[in-house]
């Protein structure tokens, strides 16, 4: 995939003006080629849920059809960093990614304002 | 412990076990912690949520609903890219224990404190190392620290250790629940935190970045797995290198240098005890008097449980004629019922070197284990003679039982 090289305007969630499929962004973070079943509805879920959380997003994805199917190793269908631990605890690990991020900005280690918005 | 002159400035404190691992956590700037409170480790955090409250520690805590999810939470935090921490102790660490394994597998330089403890049931919270034995094939470097002392000195060799680039393994740092974590010990800290974090540079890893995406965790199935896991295999065993550097360059800067296998009067031992954890203390008085009373005797002390230091065993051990393990787990149903034991047979028996070991299992549940009862435990050992060898496990100090 291209790397992205132009600009967002930053939008909150409440901001975002989609009212159809016309105003969804046309690129695409979930890759096609991924061992979902034809027609199940995960994929298109996931597929749009990327469309409006844009590239600067960490999924954790608990263990699941959605996990097994699109990170068969060594090939991954997520274009945004994704990382899975076990069944019942992706709220607690997402939990940690958030805390890390906020506490990395504060002590000046990692630069937030240089996120993909 | 050999005492070396350090260039550093220290400060002379009395500190317990727990407080004295919230001061080196302190020191190397941990960014994240995430812990659920369990006797005997609550101190830990409790000093730690201290220190961030008073601006000494610059983190965020997370209280979190079970030790599962403290131990997700902080792998969460570590794949984000931050220095993490958590401590448990008993239950906890068995709560954790699915997640253990995740840990290690994900090549997280995660570091955890135990106040070691015995498990359910029955529900007892005073000292024994089953917890810590329990958890021996998750892939964690463990080390077991017999003074405060140590442990924060092994704290920070912890985080040196975990985040290398060759190794990137998490490291647990245990030492005996309330027999260490609740009694005080004078022991020097560094006095300027400044020098502690340049031992511990923050070095770039493989995160969660949304400007370089990465998949972590993902399926392996069977034609991968077997390869990832033999990576952990190949870390581990370079882990030993990598901690004998460690400990090297903690004796020069901080003076204080600790060995895998530490041992006490053995030049000319015929027989040595070893064992693990603070009732070394007591071991090494009880030496000092067996030797006035003209037993050849030495003491020996594990240092490092993960990776096992078979090189460093042998070296301590090959002139002897006796050696007595005493442990403080029970491996139930095992052909030795002592952890450590076993696997001090099966790495002499790897070095061509057969002695006469006797495994001794005491101090369970909170036991207090003291000089008199070294004594008592090499006494029977040497009337048991050939049979105290071919009986496996000697259960010392249990009501109702009698070997003689």
């Amino acid at each position: 995939m291209e790397p992205y090289t132009g600009e967002y305007e930053v939008l909150t969630m409440s901001e975002l003006r989609i009212r159809g499929v016309r105003d969804l962004p046309r690129e695409e973070l979930f890759a096609p080629g991924h061992g979902l079943c034809a027609g199940c509805t995960a994929g298109t879920i996931v597929r749009h849920l990327l469309k409006v959380t844009g590239r600067n997003t960490v999924i954790v994805n608990a263990t699941g059809c959605v996990e097994v199917s699109t990170t068969m190793h060594p090939y991954t269908s997520w274009r945004v960093s994704w990382i899975h631990v076990a069944f019942e605890n992706a709220a607690a690990v997402a939990s940690g990614v958030e805390s890390a991020f906020k506490v990395l900005a504060r002590k000046g280690l990692i630069d937030m304002s240089n996120q993909y918005p | 412990m050999e005492v070396l002159e350090g260039p550093v400035r220290q400060v002379r404190v009395v500190l317990n076990s727990n407080y004295a691992v919230a001061y080196a956590v302190r020191d190397v700037d941990v960014d994240v912690i995430a812990a659920y409170p369990i006797t005997p480790q609550t101190g830990v955090v409790g000093k730690l949520a201290e220190m961030i409250a008073n601006g000494e520690l610059e983190a965020e805590m997370i209280h979190v609903e079970s030790e599962h999810s403290a131990l997700s939470t902080i792998i969460g935090a570590s794949a984000a890219g931050a220095r993490v921490f958590t401590a448990t102790s008993s239950q906890g660490l068995e709560f954790m224990h699915e997640v253990l394994h995740i840990a290690s597998g994900m090549r997280l330089p995660l570091v955890m404190s135990v106040a070691t403890r015995a498990v359910s049931a029955p529900i007892n919270i005073w000292c024994d190392y089953s917890d810590l034995m329990n958890v021996r094939d998750s892939s964690w470097i463990t080390f077991i620290a017999s003074t405060a002392q140590e442990v924060y000195d092994t704290i920070i060799e912890a985080y040196m250790v975990a985040e290398d680039p060759r190794i990137l393994l998490p490291v647990i740092v245990a030492y005996d629940g309330f027999w260490m974590s609740h009694t005080y010990e004078p022991l020097h800290v560094v006095a300027d935190k400044r020098y502690v974090r340049s031992l511990v540079p923050r070095r770039d890893r493989v995160k969660l970045d949304p400007l370089k995406p990465v998949t972590m965790g993902s399926l392996v199935g069977p034609d991968w797995y077997y390869e990832i896991k033999y990576q952990q295999v190949e870390a581990m065993r370079e882990a030993y290198d990598i901690i004998r550097e460690r400990d090297r360059d903690m004796g020069k800067v901080l003076g204080r240098r600790y060995e895998p296998v530490e041992a006490y009067n053995i030049d000319d031992a015929e027989i040595a005890i070893l064992t693990y954890g603070g009732i070394y203390g007591s071991l090494l008085k009880s030496v000092d008097r067996l030797r006035a009373e003209g037993y050849k005797i030495g003491a020996i002390r594990l240092r490092l449980w993960r990776p096992f230091p078979v090189d460093e065993l042998y070296k301590v051990t090959r002139g002897l004629s006796t050696l007595i393990v005493v442990d403080r787990a029970i491996s139930y149903g095992a052909s030795i019922a002592g952890p450590v034991a076993l696997e001090v047979i099966a790495s002499l028996h790897r070095m061509r070197v057969d002695l006469d070991i006797v495994n001794y299992v005491a101090g369970i549940g909170g036991r207090p284990v003291a000089e008199s009862d070294f004594k008592g435990m090499l006494e029977l050992a040497l009337k048991l003679g050939r049979r105290a060898r071919e009986l496996g496990t000697l259960y010392w100090g249990v009501r109702g039982v009698n070997y003689e």
